[in-house]
């Protein structure tokens, strides 16, 4: 009898939950559709400009959210292109080919990395440019490389991990088969383990892709501003506007209730391009997984 | 006749543990071996230290040594030199449970083959099917090569494996346990296919099943403990009583 009615309770606690997790999802979204209805509009993100000229032809926006949508883009653009390889590359390091106390020194390095405060990268960041500047390089200043470089040690640990644990969960009869045919070592990682773990890296780049998306810590340290002349970073070594930085200045800072909503609508932006993002990941993994399937 | 396999004072060790000891054994081109004895008792080993397969485990240490023929000529697996990749290549090697990969069954073919022998397009698709048409299951999955291995029933994925194994041109076929997983008329199959096969390939097999053995052996080594206690020749096997002293014996 108690344990009929703990099954009833287990089941009913498991449904309750998951129904909670799409509650809230559908409230944020619908709460930041409704504070932002307002202002969404092509005004919102190029102004007064018309958005050819803003998108190809490099004129100033100076009242939208634009350069920072073109910041934030290039921003996880830049820090994925290091992170993302970096990351696989390490998770593969550790499950396929590191050993023994070598290994177990790495996977304690991950842990401290994976468990090290943003703020402090931003500060390493900041550290790192003002050392820079008082020896081998007195211009070096903080700008869009320095934030995407912080960014992708922010993340790092998450692409490894992932990577690691995808590999290390495929069956133990999978690992032995490219070495019983005759593979070599690389062969078989390269042919059969890495496509058979792709799922699971990718889930590791999803939770990159939207780390970066949104940290704020990191960026306001190495090289974000609140305006930055109205267009989007032209270098990597330029300052640069990012929705998170956009969203937390109007939010300390907005005088209107229309600024207010700006901001508001700067995040629902900022949703809809992280989802965007995953979305072009997935469907990304499933063509190379068909790829090797078919 | 030649010998394919020749094992020599093998030791293998994992860690602190002795799982084989001073194994000598030797078997020849149009002979099916099989080794019996209960779990644990170091057949799995003895069969993988064939193929080097023993190394992929942690701790894992080996002594003695053993003699194959690889294209004809007789070299030593564990001499200083020896590849590996070259060994494992001669050996076919076919799993307990069917490792078919999860991929179609075209897929299943070509990545072996392209990696290992570097075979073109041309050339994989009629290898593949010589293959299938060995064992017996082109007719049933010529016309959807692109459908994934995993949809076979377990029997299918077990000839499959034997078709990879075949595909990639053994010099001796190392089987372990091959129908521990599968019913009993997939069974059935399988032995009629081992059967066959051994007109072509030297077979080291690993079974499970004192039945089995005597069904399709040439010759049964029993293992226990890590050492072989005892070698039966076919004309033994065909007599019952012994096979039934045997099971007494060891089981």
């Amino acid at each position: 009898m108690v344990r009929r009615v703990a099954e009833i309770l287990l089941v009913i606690t498991s449904w309750v939950s998951s129904l909670g997790v799409v509650a809230v999802v559908v409230a944020l979204v619908a709460f930041l559709v409704y504070r932002s209805a307002s202002v969404l509009d092509l005004q919102l993100f190029f102004g007064d400009v018309a958005w050819p000229d803003a998108v190809f032809g490099g004129a100033r926006v100076l009242h939208g959210i634009w350069p920072a949508i073109a910041g934030t883009l290039i921003l996880i653009a830049a820090s994925s292109a290091v992170a993302i390889p970096l990351g696989i590359a390490a998770g593969v390091f550790i499950s396929e080919y590191a050993s023994g106390r070598f290994r177990a020194t790495i996977t304690f390095l991950v842990d401290v990395l994976a468990g090290t405060p943003s703020i402090i990268m931003g500060l390493f960041g900041f550290s790192m440019i003002l050392l820079l500047r008082q020896t081998i390089a007195p211009d070096a200043g903080t700008g869009l490389l320095v934030a995407a470089v912080c960014l992708a040690l922010l993340v790092l640990p998450y692409m490894i991990r992932a990577t690691q644990n995808a590999l290390e969960g495929l069956p133990a009869e999978m690992r032995l088969l490219g070495a019983s045919m005759g593979m070599s070592h690389s062969q078989s990682v390269l042919r059969i383990l890495i496509p058979a773990a792709s799922r699971g890296i990718l889930s590791g780049a999803v939770l990159s892709l939207g780390r970066a998306a949104e940290d704020t810590a990191v960026i306001m340290l190495t090289g974000a501003v609140a305006t930055a002349g109205g267009r989007g970073p032209q270098s990597l070594t330029d300052k640069f506007e990012a929705l998170p930085f956009k969203i937390f200045v109007i939010a300390a800072e907005h005088n209107t209730a229309e600024e207010l909503s700006v901001g508001f609508a700067s995040a629902l932006v900022l949703l809809v391009l992280t989802a965007s993002l995953f979305s072009l990941t997935f469907i990304l993994q499933r063509s190379l997984e068909r790829l090797w399937k078919a | 006749m030649e010998s394919v396999v020749n094992v020599q004072g093998l030791s293998v060790w994992f860690g602190d543990t002795r799982v084989l000891e001073d194994i000598d054994l030797e078997f020849r081109q149009g002979e099916l071996m099989v080794l019996i004895g209960p779990s644990g008792s170091g057949k799995s080993t003895l069969l993988r230290a064939v193929n080097r397969m023993n190394e992929l485990y942690d701790g894992v240490r080996t002594a003695g040594e053993v003699t194959i023929a690889i294209d004809g000529r007789a070299e030593r697996a564990y001499g200083s030199g020896a590849s590996v990749a070259r060994l494992r290549r001669t050996a076919g090697m076919v799993f307990q449970n069917p490792n078919v990969l999860p991929t179609s069954i075209r897929q299943n073919f070509s990545i072996p083959l392209r990696n290992v022998h570097g075979l073109g397009r041309n050339e994989l698709e009629a290898c593949m099917e010589e293959a299938l048409r060995d064992v017996e299951l082109w007719d049933q999955v010529k016309d959807r090569l692109g459908a994934q291995a995993q949809s076979l029933s377990g029997g299918q994925q077990q000839r499959l494996c034997f078709a990879r194994a075949l595909a990639l041109r053994p010099g001796v076929l190392l089987l372990d346990e091959p129908t521990a997983s599968l019913d009993f008329r997939a069974t059935n199959r399988i032995e009629d296919l081992i059967v066959r096969l051994k007109e072509r390939y030297p077979i080291l097999a690993v079974s499970h099943s004192l039945g089995q053995a005597s069904r399709i052996a040439d010759t049964v080594c029993v293992l226990s403990a890590g050492r072989i206690v005892r070698t039966l020749e076919r004309s033994a096997l065909q007599d019952p009583g012994s096979v039934y002293r045997l099971a007494e014996e060891f089981f």
